[in-house]
């Protein structure tokens, strides 16, 4: 299931509007086989540059104005979502969005994957349910039903059965229980070792996502701020104050230290 | 006849009338005010069948079926795809705009005149008792059975095939049926397809019934009161909205004044969008998404 | 706001600035010279195209209400020609039963549209876009059956003949004198029309046609101002209505058909959703197209073997017209106005720092 390369992502600029520049000089990678974590705070740009790899800034009057998006090799900008999701690049959306009026079944049954292999469908569905026995107990329901939990794990199988080789989480850890969180994590670290995908994890939950990442990128105010494997990033001074709610509290505000004294440290 | 019949019949027409605008609905968030003209465009279809093979009406069908599939699929193609991200609104006028330039296509071709296709069939399958002292004619037959496959097939197709729930699937929240790798242009292609089908079976019968000219796309546009009623994203809701429409035209027809008739449709329709705007059986949150 | 509304093309540095109507001297020249077009413009035709130029006129008032409507408050209307037809039959048959003079018959048909609009958006308020836009369908179709039943009672079908109107002693015979007459009318309702965007109201109605859930976030009570469009926009129509009728002098309920929406459907959409410009070049372009066809038909000895399929044509031209525009151009005729302007404004540059 290895895609030759992962995707690569090179001084990316998308703008809104013609107007907004909501992510600038942004590069990052995703090798095979890794879980990495993309950090940062409301309005940094993670959801645009995740909107900008899945194929939907048209949707939003934005446009990639510079920089490209590589995949095993291949540029994917400006194609269309369905075909993005077939290349094996797939997105769990944030807020776990998931089709409310259909069954759970019928949710598992509606993904496509890759064309030449619908064949073993049924078989990657019941393997399916033995990962997240919780939605197996119920497959006639209606997914409008489930509770925040559950709909995390089906959204998580439903994009699972697209076949990807690329997994795109997008705030996983949103409005859910930290315990539920936790199992969730742990769930999506089996899947690099079961299914053999690599896993780009949006988060705002720092904690979580670099308890499980190989690697981290903190994006702030539309760039990357900061980059480097995960035991790096959590013993970096900064990321244990600003993100990870460590560190001493006797500075005078966050405005001054963010603005005056980070500066110094990330280029420092 | 009794009245019951006559509703019945009336009713099927407005089922396959109304399903057409409710797959339509479902796949392209728009209310096709030119259902009426690919009705008459395709019953042409079927009317230069009849001539052209002398009087086989399986041929004639065909084609015109075939045909209808093919306008259906290429309007979307053409027209409703550019225009996908667009307000309602737009997509409503590009379909009055299409409607206009259909009618004068087919006026071009056959000419405006009134024609019987009728005349064209050896015999219309003769009539059949049902019960003591009630007979219904074969067309009438069949267009019931007609009705009643259409909404029983696409009930259990959207169910049931994988394309149905696909089609389900992008009804619901079209971007995440993108993300999930369904190949959204062809189920809406497919979804247009299968309505300008129906709308052509519906008009057949009604060419072969009445008449066939270019005026009776009005016929066409009054089954959207229908599918309204019954819910714009609903196919059972066709069923009821068929029924209570004919009803209420037969019965003001027969007890009030024959001219009601032609606006009944609309007048019920005004009630139940001061009623229950959203429909009988419609989602709610269509209100607000358009 | 002017004419020209869409581009930022002047720095303005004050209120009394920003809302002033002939703003720049660009527009100042142009609105000079086309007024004095407009006033010259029967010197130079003929009696045929000044009446041309009449129903022109009749047009851009229909269509300006149309516009109001649907260009700034976002809301569409598929029941216009309904209304029209109210307001011709309002004149007709206060003339036939009350041999009431014109200067009476056109309040009276504003009035009657008033208050139609209000009966019909009333319940169909609530509702939104493409409920909206099927109430009102369902409204032209009630009103023009309503109206047909009307003229076979009282006509016995035969329509309504409505004689040459008078006003303050003068008889308005001639197309000549119908032109002046409605170019004084149109250029006060233009005017009326600019001014709504400058109050209160009109900013109102903008707020509700981007977003109406923010518009009553501050305040503004959506229901009652998207009544106040609605109503406005039908009694404007009405108004048209009554111009219609005494400039045709002959009133029949088939003469407000599908066919007749779909004229000013074209003029809204062809000239540009929301822009007065637009509105009157769409106006322009719908009523004198179908003059072309037709001389180009004569002309033509190919396309005359079509004869009476001309008409057919000429709808299904207006179309494929309409539809290209609203794929190609959504912003119509006043849309390429603007690009052609802003090119020669920007030019050598190409880009601008942003686009309204």
């Amino acid at each position: 299931m290895s895609s030759q390369g992962g995707m690569e992502i090179a001084n990316l600029e998308v703008t809104y509007n013609r107007v907004i520049v909501a992510v600038q000089g942004v590069s990052l990678k995703v090798p095979d086989n890794s879980i990495v974590a993309l950090l940062g705070t409301n309005g940094a740009g993670k959801t645009t540059t995740v909107r900008a790899i899945s194929g939907f800034l048209p949707v939003d009057d934005a446009q990639i104005k510079r920089g490209s998006i590589r995949f095993a090799g291949c540029s994917i900008l400006g194609l269309p979502p369905q075909q993005i999701a077939r290349l094996g690049i797939v997105l769990v959306p944030e807020r776990r969005k998931i089709f409310e009026t259909m069954t759970i079944a019928d949710n598992l049954r509606i993904s496509r994957g890759d064309r030449t292999r619908t064949a073993g469908r049924e078989a990657r569905i019941q393997c399916l349910l033995e990962v997240f026995p919780a939605l197996a107990k119920r497959q006639g329901q209606i997914a409008g039903y489930l509770s925040g939990g559950e709909r995390q794990m089906l959204a998580i199988a439903q994009a699972l059965l697209c076949d990807p080789k690329l997994l795109l989480v997008d705030e996983l850890s949103l409005g859910l229980a930290p315990h539920l969180v936790k199992d969730l994590m742990s769930q999506v670290r089996e899947l690099r070792a079961t299914f053999g995908i690599s896993i780009l994890l949006i988060e705002q939950d720092a904690a979580s996502a670099l308890g499980i990442a190989d690697y981290g990128y903190i994006m702030e105010g539309g760039r990357i701020v900061y980059e480097g494997s995960a035991e790096k990033l959590r013993s970096h001074q900064d990321v244990q104050e600003f993100y990870l709610g460590s560190g001493d509290s006797a500075r005078a505000s966050y405005r001054d230290v963010k603005q005056y004294r980070r500066n110094r440290r990330w280029w420092g | 006849m009794s009245l019951l019949l006559i509703i019945a019949i009336q009713a099927a027409f407005y089922t396959l009338l109304g399903l057409g605008y409710v797959l339509i609905y479902r796949a392209t968030r728009v209310l096709n005010l030119a259902h009426g003209d690919v009705m008459v465009f395709g019953a042409f279809i079927f009317f230069q069948g009849l001539v052209t093979s002398g009087g086989s009406v399986v041929v004639a069908a065909l084609a015109a079926l075939t045909g209808a599939a093919l306008l259906g699929g290429l309007i979307y193609a053409s027209i409703m795809r550019p225009l996908a991200g667009y307000p309602v609104a737009v997509g409503v006028l590009a379909t009055i705009a299409l409607g206009i330039t259909l009618r004068s296509a087919t006026t071009v071709i056959w000419s405006g005149q009134t024609r019987y296709p009728a005349e064209h069939v050896g015999r219309l399958g003769g009539g059949f008792e049902l019960t003591p002292g009630v007979s219904v004619s074969g067309v009438d037959a069949l267009i019931i059975l007609a009705a009643v496959a259409a909404i029983l097939g696409i009930s259990l197709f959207l169910q049931r095939a994988a394309v149905g729930v696909g089609m389900r699937g992008v009804a619901e929240n079209v971007l995440l049926a993108a993300q999930r790798g369904i190949n959204i242009h062809a189920i809406n292609a497919v979804s247009w397809a299968a309505a300008a089908m129906m709308a052509t079976i519906a008009g057949i019968f009604f060419s072969l019934k009445v008449r066939l000219g270019p005026d009776i796309w009005y016929v066409g546009l009054a089954g959207f009161a229908p599918a309204l009623i019954g819910g714009m994203d609903s196919v059972r809701g066709v069923a009821l909205g068929a029924l209570i429409v004919a009803a209420a035209e037969v019965l003001a027809s027969r007890y009030i004044a024959p001219q009601v008739s032609l606006v009944a449709p609309f007048l019920v329709l005004l009630v139940a969008l001061w009623l229950r705007p959203w429909g009988i059986f419609g989602s709610r949150e269509e209100l607000e998404r358009v | 706001m002017s004419l020209f509304s869409h581009l930022p093309s002047t720095l303005r540095t004050s209120y009394a600035a920003d809302s002033r109507l002939l703003d720049t001297a660009f527009v100042r020249f142009w609105a000079v010279t086309g007024l004095g077009v407009a006033l010259a413009l029967p010197l130079i035709l003929t009696n045929f195209w000044t009446g041309v130029a009449n129903q022109t006129l009749i047009a851009i008032v229909g269509a300006l209400a149309l516009n109001l409507l649907m260009g700034t408050t976002g809301q569409i209307s598929l029941g216009h020609a309904g209304f029209i037809a109210a307001g011709a039959f309002t004149a007709a048959a206060l003339v036939t039963h009350l041999h009431a003079p014109f200067i009476v018959t056109l309040p009276a048909a504003a009035l009657i549209g008033a208050v139609l609009g209000v009966l019909v958006g009333l319940p169909a308020l609530r509702l939104k876009g493409l409920y909206l836009a099927v109430s009102t369908l369902a409204a032209h179709f009630v009103i023009i059956v309503g109206l047909g039943q009307y003229q076979a009672a009282i006509s016995y079908g035969s329509g309504f003949s409505i004689g040459p109107p008078s006003l303050a002693g003068l008889e308005i015979s001639s197309e000549l004198r119908w032109y002046y007459l409605l170019l004084l009318v149109v250029l006060l309702v233009l005017l009326m029309n600019l001014n709504w965007l400058r109050t209160a109201f009109g900013r109102a109605w903008m707020a509700i046609h981007h977003k109406d859930v923010a518009a009553e976030a501050l305040g503004i009570n959506v229901h009652v101002y998207k009544l106040l469009a609605f109503s406005a926009s039908t009694s404007l129509t009405c108004f048209a209505g009554a111009l219609w009728a005494w400039h045709t002098g002959f009133v029949s309920v088939e003469a407000f058909d599908f066919h007749m929406l779909i004229q000013y459907l074209a003029m809204v959409i062809i000239g540009g959703l929301g822009s007065v410009l637009g509105t009157i070049l769409g106006a322009i372009f719908a009523m004198v197209l179908p003059h072309v066809i037709t001389a180009a038909v004569e002309k033509t000895p190919m396309l005359k073997g079509l004869g009476t399929q001309v008409f057919e044509l000429q709808i299904g031209l207006f179309g494929v017209i309409m539809l290209l525009f609203l794929i190609l151009e959504p912003r119509g005729l006043a849309g390429i106005w603007m690009r052609v302007r802003a090119y020669f404004q920007l030019w050598p540059f190409k880009y601008r720092a942003w686009e309204s």
